[in-house]
């Protein structure tokens, strides 16, 4: 059964289109990601999904409501999880949570019974009584989560959770999700982070520049790129654009060659076997070599292989 | 309707919390109504205002007699108080409503007699609206006049009585005899000791402080319904807005929030001042709490209008931030927060007819000096709930223009 359903869902902002004609479903019980980098257009159409704004186009349907006919019955369902803290931040973490619970009509015994539980979820229980900027970046993007949790929803929808924690918060929060969705949570999840989308995601929607470029699961994607790896040579200079021409010379069967300020990457079959002559061409112009690494396909080459982009700077 | 409520308590919350808000809405305002009814007391007891009084005197009797020239005519009053014969009643009327007086007197013909009789008479005091302290003045004195007059009339009636049923004596000697008693039961001497109370309770009336507490009170209202107005745009720098309205809640129910927050937060902050004023600085508010009530309400109401209208007028918190207390101290000064409009010049005396100030001072001058009940303050409760509507439907509806 899909709990989301998204047709031809369009945002215009003055003549530029942030989002561009998408659809997509998502199944009742799966974690779907919206991956792509800064400005693709995630926010902006998770803004759409929880009647935030309004579609300049399209429609979509969230547990078989309109998000332009029912906005109120759909906002009932989801749980949003904003990209800022949206918290307020002389208010403690219990306070915030009450008044954000009251917001979805809660109260008494069940309000109070809720609030432990998602500061239980959260591991947050003992800090509860702080004001919130005490908390440092990743207590408050746990917090932010728990709000998202707290009204027990069908749906919900994380807008890049973990912008700005540290690795440790990062992985808590990661496993959360994961946990809750394996009792049964539907989520929504949009993030830059190519690592997070591939651990957390059952379904992935590729965004850029508004439209969604590909989608499929984990494996359907990496199919796009073939048996391809990502050789990735950081180097210690500059690397002249040039290169590009030498390298694919002298190794016709690469596929794509990127080169940026100090990195280059190259989508490629057998990329061991074709490692030296790479490093060959680089020594031979004078490059000096950081670090290589081979990487077996995932998301960040078929995005790569995509769009001819990295997912971030 | 329940979510309006939470919105604007957890915005009262906030406040409550924020060390700023504190200084700035309470603290603030109380050491000011301190400082300034400290600093200017002198200048209100050592050079008392002068009471113009417009009198007509149609009883030739000794009761009127006494008020005007023992009474108004005391070396503690007549400093104070001009006295000034008109012809009629009609022109007392006409001249007190021009402003020319601050209080009228009318004594009927036969007021003394009739007092003697032991018949029911009256003196009419009429008091310029605009002048409500000095008119609240002469409307004391007179009435603690009265009231003696009252107290020897019933002593005297009882006598009466008692000699009548006893038969101890003949009608017709009564006639005879009143005059005679009066005369020695009215001793001038302790009537007008008794009105020198009055005069020092009524000098008294006019502290500094009490007048800076209402002044500073009122001015400090559009702070606290700033500081509300500040919020909605504070609300939407930190994002917590656009939460609410991904909740199901309703535009309607996020409106109606903020201003319940804006109202709340200055009705609380007022509430206290009062509380804190009467008691430790001794501030009497008036005795009709209905009243006090309802120029508490009129005026909150007056300035969350205002600061609603403000807010859809402004694009940031800065820029309300910056009007506010500019506008703060034009509407207390042109609303005689700071000096008695007694002592403005005409033009002033109508422009600080259009703020709430003007107002709500006035209103609670009326509870305070002239012992006014919840009718007499209904003229400016009225007027203030007019300006509040007024602002509330602008400001609301360019509000929501904005999508607020
Ligand atoms: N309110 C807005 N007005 C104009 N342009 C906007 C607005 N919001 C977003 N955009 C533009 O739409 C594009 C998509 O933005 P966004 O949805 O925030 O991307 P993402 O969340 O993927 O980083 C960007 O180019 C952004 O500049
Ligand atoms: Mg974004």
């Amino acid at each position: 059964m899909n709990i989301v359903e998204v047709n031809g869902l369009t945002k215009i902002y003055g003549g530029r289109k942030a989002v561009d004609s998408i659809s997509f479903e998502i199944k009742q019980g799966e974690v779907f990601g919206l991956l792509g980098p800064n400005g693709a257009g995630k926010t902006t159409t998770i803004s759409m999904l929880s009647c935030l704004i309004r579609p300049t186009s399209g429609d979509a349907f969230i547990d078989e409501k309109s998000i332009i006919k029912e906005p109120m019955e759909v906002k009932k369902r989801i749980g949003v999880v904003p990209q800022d803290i949206a918290l307020y931040p002389t208010l403690s973490a219990r306070e915030n949570l009450f008044f954000w619970g009251e917001m979805y009509g809660m109260s008494g015994k069940k309000l109070r019974k809720r609030v432990d539980e998602v500061l239980q979820i959260v591991s947050l229980t003992k800090r509860s009584g702080d004001p919130i900027y005490k908390y440092s970046g990743g207590m408050k993007r746990r917090i932010n989560i728990a709000v998202g949790l707290l009204p027990s929803p069908k749906l919900l929808i994380l807008d890049e959770p973990t912008v700005g924690v540290d690795p440790q918060s990062r992985r808590n929060i990661l496993d959360t999700l994961k946990e809750l969705n394996e009792n049964g949570l539907t989520i929504l999840y949009t993030s830059h982070y190519m690592e997070e989308v591939e651990f957390l995601c059952n379904r992935i929607g590729i965004m850029d520049r508004g439209k969604i470029i590909a989608l499929g699961t984990k494996d359907e994607l990496r199919l796009l790129v073939g048996e391809r790896d990502l050789l990735k040579i950081l180097t210690i200079n500059e690397i002249p654009k040039s290169l590009a021409e030498t390298i694919k010379k002298k190794a016709p069967e690469i596929n794509k060659v990127e080169i940026f300020d100090s990195s280059i990457e190259i989508l490629t079959l057998n990329g061991r076997k074709i490692l030296p002559k790479i490093l060959e061409v680089l020594l031979e112009s004078g490059v000096n070599i950081k670090s290589v690494e081979v990487r077996e396909p995932n998301l960040e080459s078929v995005f790569l292989h995509l769009t001819g982009k990295k997912l971030r700077d | 309707m329940k979510k309006i409520f939470f919105i604007g308590l957890k915005d009262v919350k906030i406040r409550a919390r924020d060390r700023a808000s504190f200084i700035m809405l309470l603290a603030m305002p109380l050491i000011l109504i301190l400082v300034l009814g400290m600093v200017f007391q002198p200048l209100w007891t050592n050079k008392p205002f002068t009471i113009n009084v417009a009198v007509f005197n149609g009883d030739k009797g000794e009761f009127s007699k006494i008020l005007i020239e023992d009474v108004f005519g005391s070396t503690e009053l007549k400093d104070m108080i001009k006295i000034q014969f008109l012809k009629s009643e009609e022109e007392i009327v006409k001249e007190v409503r021009e402003g020319k007086f601050a209080a009228g007197i009318v004594i009927k013909k036969g007021f003394s007699e009739s007092i003697m009789k032991g018949e029911n008479t009256k003196i009419e005091v009429y008091g310029d609206p605009e002048q409500t302290i000095k008119a609240g003045v002469v409307k004391n004195i007179v009435e603690s006049f009265t009231l003696e007059v009252l107290k020897r009339r019933i002593m005297m009636e009882t006598t009466l009585h008692f000699l009548r049923s006893e038969n101890l004596i003949q009608p017709s000697e009564i006639q005879k005899l009143v005059p005679q008693w009066l005369s020695e039961i009215e001793n001038k001497d302790d009537l007008v000791s008794v009105s020198k109370e009055t005069e020092k309770k009524n000098t008294k009336n006019p502290l500094a402080m009490e007048y800076y507490a209402v002044g500073m009170g009122i001015m400090y209202l559009l702070f606290a319904t700033n500081s509300g107005a500040e919020t909605i745009f504070e609300e939407k720098r930190i994002k917590t807005f656009d939460r609410i309205k991904v909740a199901p809640v309703s535009e309607r129910e996020i409106l109606g929030g903020k201003l319940f927050g804006i109202f709340l937060v200055a009705f609380l902050q007022f509430v206290i001042i009062i509380i804190f004023t009467s008691i430790f600085y001794k501030v009497n508010w008036g005795n009709s709490i209905l009243g006090i009530i309802i120029m508490v309400l009129s005026a909150v109401l007056a300035f969350s209008g205002l600061s609603t209208l403000l807010a859809s007028l402004t694009k940031s918190e800065e820029q309300i931030g910056g009007i506010g207390p500019a506008l703060a101290m034009i509407l207390a000064f042109l609303g005689g927060a700071m000096w008695p409009v007694f002592t403005f010049p005409k033009w002033m005396n109508i422009a600080s007819k259009f703020t709430p100030n003007r107002w709500a001072l006035d209103g609670f001058f009326k509870l305070m000096y002239d012992g006014g009940g919840v009718i007499s303050i209904l003229p400016y409760a009225f007027v203030l709930l007019i300006m509040a509507s007024i602002f509330f439907f602008i400001g609301v509806f360019r509000l929501r223009l904005k999508g607020v």
